[in-house]
Formats: C-alpha cells, structure tokens, sequence
C-alpha cells in the first residue's frame, strides 16, 4: 500500500527549500511518495549543469535584491518569486512514475477549470503557453520531480533576469530554452494559491488513493512540527539529527562552491576600444577560478598589461576580485595607470 | 562481456591489474535517453565503492551513479565534455573515469555479466 505524506515549507529561502527537498530525496522510505510545496522569493534556480553566467543576468537580479541558486536536477534556469508554486512528487524507484505525476498536477487544475496539456516531457501548457517546467533527478534508488507552476509572474521580471548579453562567453554545459510562458492568472482571474494548494492535495489523494490520509508535516526554516507526532520516517527518528542534516543542507545550497564553482569550464573574451588603445581580455575559467589569462592590448604601458595579466590566474571570476587584482598590478609598476586601470576594470 | 563487473547502480568497472576504467551500462544509457551532459570528477579525488563518481543529465533526468570500486582517480574522458552522446552510442567504449584501485579484490563482491542482467528485467 502507497502512503502519501504532505510536506509544505513555510520558507521563503531557496537554499532551505532545496535543503529540504534534498532531505526527503535521501530519506523517503519505500513505500511512500512525498508531495512537498514550497516557494521561493525572487530567485533564479540553475539547472545542475548550467553555467549561471550564460543563464542568469546577476545584475538585473542583484537590482531585484533577488537570490541564485542551483538545484540537483537538470534541464534550463527559472525565475521563482511569491507568483510561483513550486511541488516536488519524491519516490523511491518502484512508486515513482512521471506520467501518473504529471497526470496529477493536470488533474488538479482541470477541476480548476484549466485546459492543460502536455507539451514534450518537460512543460505543461495551456493554449499553448508554458505555464509549469518540470525537472527530474535520481540517485541511489530515489527520484524527485519537481516543478514550477506560475500563477501570477510578471514576464517582464522573467525575461529581465533570465537574459544575458552572450557576449564573448563559450561554455560547456547546458543551455535553457526560451519558452511563450503564460500565468494561470491570464487564464482565471480569480485563482488563489490556497486553491491550487488544497486541488493539487485533493489530486494526490485521488491518484494514489488514500482515503485516511493523516500525515500532515509542516515545516518552517525554524522549526519542524508534525501535526500527529509522525516523524519515525525522517532518519532515526531523532529530531536533532533532522535538524543537523537541514541545517548542512543549506548550506550545501547556499555555498558559492555549488552554485558558482559547479559552473561548467568556460572561456570569456573581452574586447573594447579605448581613446587610448584597444585591449582584448581572454579568460578561461574552471571552477569559478580564473586558470589562464591573455590580455592583448596597443597601450603604451605594456607593463601594467603583462602585470594584470600574471595578476588573473588563482582568482575568482567575479567582478569585485577581477577588480582587486587589477588594482594590484597597478600599484605594482612605476607609471601612473589610473585611468587606464580604471577603463579596463569597467569592463568587469 | 565477461571482463566486466557491474554494481547494482549500473555502473561497469573494467578491471586490468591495479587499475579499472568506470562507465555506465547500455541497458542505464537506454534508461536514461539522450545523454546532454556527463559531469567529470577531478583527476587526483579519491572515491569509495558506493559514492558518486559521475552525474549524467539527459533530456528525460539528471542521474547519479555510485562508483563499483574506491581508488584514486587517475584519468578522465575528456571526450565526453564535448560529446556526452558517445554514451548513448556505445556505452562500454565511453568510458568515464579511471581510477587507481586501493584493493582489486574489492571486484569479488561485484556482479558478473549475468547476475548483472538478472537485475535489469
């Protein structure tokens, strides 16, 4: 016999949500599938194998006060804020089944009045507009599916964040693809996200037939409460040792080591034209760190250029430690470079 | 393929010596459809039998997979970076990682070819 459990974050934080998750993933017993709905506020979620700098526009979604973050599944970037209903179906190998999960969360909305098809394995549709992406991941017999459901998201927000001037940035990796997205607010006004919530609950029950579904958990950044004391699933049974694995679990997804350093190896080509020369900057990073740096530039303090050069290796690839280092190679030779330094940081 | 040792999570270690070559198995790569991204470790980590040793994205899901044997890793197929579908293709040739084995007798608790099938249907 399935048993369902509900699980719903009361968070607001992406790296506790998929903490969270991450905690379900490694502890769902056998016999149990887990609905968990959660929501983040103003982030841009990567997929595992992207590079968040080909995906993500970090200085329209700084602007935004917003967050990056990178999940354990697959597949393209998406913009999470308080308009998006995030769900999570997580099973072991013999309950877990895509089609019967998807078939829920259209279920649910065709009560809703909603006209949803399946577009390809990944999308829901309605009229042809994606309104839900879906993303999968497994490992050692567990499996979660998870996706977004937009209610109500500006798209200019969306497109805002998820652009990114391509530039000179070669990258391996995977790439997102560009979707006609659509709310389910452009649809039915008047939708609620209790609604949603209690029809989506209501299609699990339906799907997987349980009649005396008791097992409610809900769960706050701060504290886990069990409205009938069931929690002899989550590990031991000890609430410390939940408590400990939650607590690495954020920061699991909230270290720069996961979200940035898991880039795929990408090269970045800079050039410009200044009123006192041209400079051409070429990056190759691994890791997030800067391993091999050429500068090619007419300046007529090659001095400073071999120095910014030698200064780039070892460093992070981020504006702020580009800019430190530039700095260094300036204070390091004899010439007043200011202005020049200051033109070729610009560019970072 | 008799010279192949397979664990429960689809991985296949090709044993010579002190050293094996890991990969995934045909009937896993079948399972998984288009292959888009296979993640490769560093060379110089150390893996136990059981860890993840790679991470496999494909159209359908992102997937890790639990190394046979633990060792050293001494070689990566960078090949795969640029094309991931060489697993699709020929999953025994695409090799993944090879590693420097701390025991070769680990290989005694792994499957052989037929128990190997025998969990695949």
């Amino acid at each position: 016999m399935t048993r369902l459990s509900y699980a719903e974050s009361h968070s607001l934080d992406p790296y506790f949500n998929l903490g969270f998750e991450k905690y379900l993933f490694e502890n769902v017993p056998d016999d149990e599938v887990i609905f968990y709905l959660w929501q983040n506020e103003r982030t841009v979620v990567c997929g595992r194998n992207q590079n968040i700098y080909k995906e993500c526009n970090l200085t329209a979604l700084d602007k935004l006060g917003g967050k990056v973050a990178r999940r354990l599944s697959g597949g393209g970037a998406v913009f999470h804020n308080l308009g998006n209903l995030n769900f999570s179906f997580i099973a072991r190998d013999a309950l877990y089944d895509v089609d019967r999960q998807m078939e829920i969360i259209r279920d649910a909305l065709s009560r809703m009045g909603f006209n949803v098809e399946r577009s390809g394995r990944n999308d829901l549709t309605i009229d042809g507009r994606k309104f839900s992406g879906n993303a999968f991941h497994k490992a050692n017999g567990s499996n979660c599916h998870h996706g977004t459901i937009m209610i109500d998201v500006d798209p200019d927000t969306i497109e805002k964040v998820l652009t990114v001037d391509p530039g000179k940035l070669e990258s391996k990796g995977v790439s997102s693809v560009i979707s006609r997205v659509a709310n389910l607010k452009d649809f039915r006004e008047d939708i609620t996200l209790d609604e949603l919530k209690k029809n989506l609950f209501a299609a699990c029950l339906r799907a997987y037939d349980c009649k005396n579904f008791s097992s409610e958990i809900t769960i706050s950044s701060k504290m886990v409460v069990s409205s009938n004391g069931r929690l002899d699933w989550f590990s031991d049974g000890s609430m410390l040792t939940m408590l400990q694995a939650l607590s690495e679990n954020h920061g699991f997804f909230a270290d720069d080591k996961w979200i940035y350093g898991r880039n795929p190896a990408f090269t970045d080509n800079i050039e410009h034209r200044f009123d006192w020369g041209s400079v051409e900057i070429c990056l190759n990073v691994e890791g997030d760190e800067i391993k091999d740096c050429k500068i090619f530039s007419d300046s007529l303090v090659p001095e400073f250029i071999l120095a910014a050069e030698d200064s780039l290796p070892g460093t992070d690839y981020s504006p702020d430690k580009i800019k430190a280092a530039i700095d260094r190679a300036a204070a390091s030779v004899d010439d007043d470079v200011a202005s020049i330094s200051e033109d070729i940081k610009n560019l970072f | 393929m008799a010279d192949y040792k397979y664990n429960e999570g689809h991985a296949w270690a090709l044993i010579d010596g002190d050293t094996a070559k890991f990969g995934i198995t045909p009937y896993a790569a079948e399972q998984l459809g288009d292959i888009v991204y296979v993640d490769l470790p560093e060379v110089g980590d150390t893996i136990s039998a059981g860890d993840t040793f790679t991470e496999i994205e494909s159209s359908k899901t992102s997937s890790e997979v639990p190394a046979p044997l633990s060792g050293e890793i001494i070689a990566v197929n960078e090949a795969l970076d640029d094309d991931p579908e060489n697993v699709n293709e020929d999953a025994y040739a695409s090799w993944i990682i090879e590693v420097k084995l701390d025991d070769p007798s680990e290989a005694d608790a792994l499957l052989d070819a037929d128990a190997y099938d025998g969990i695949c249907e």
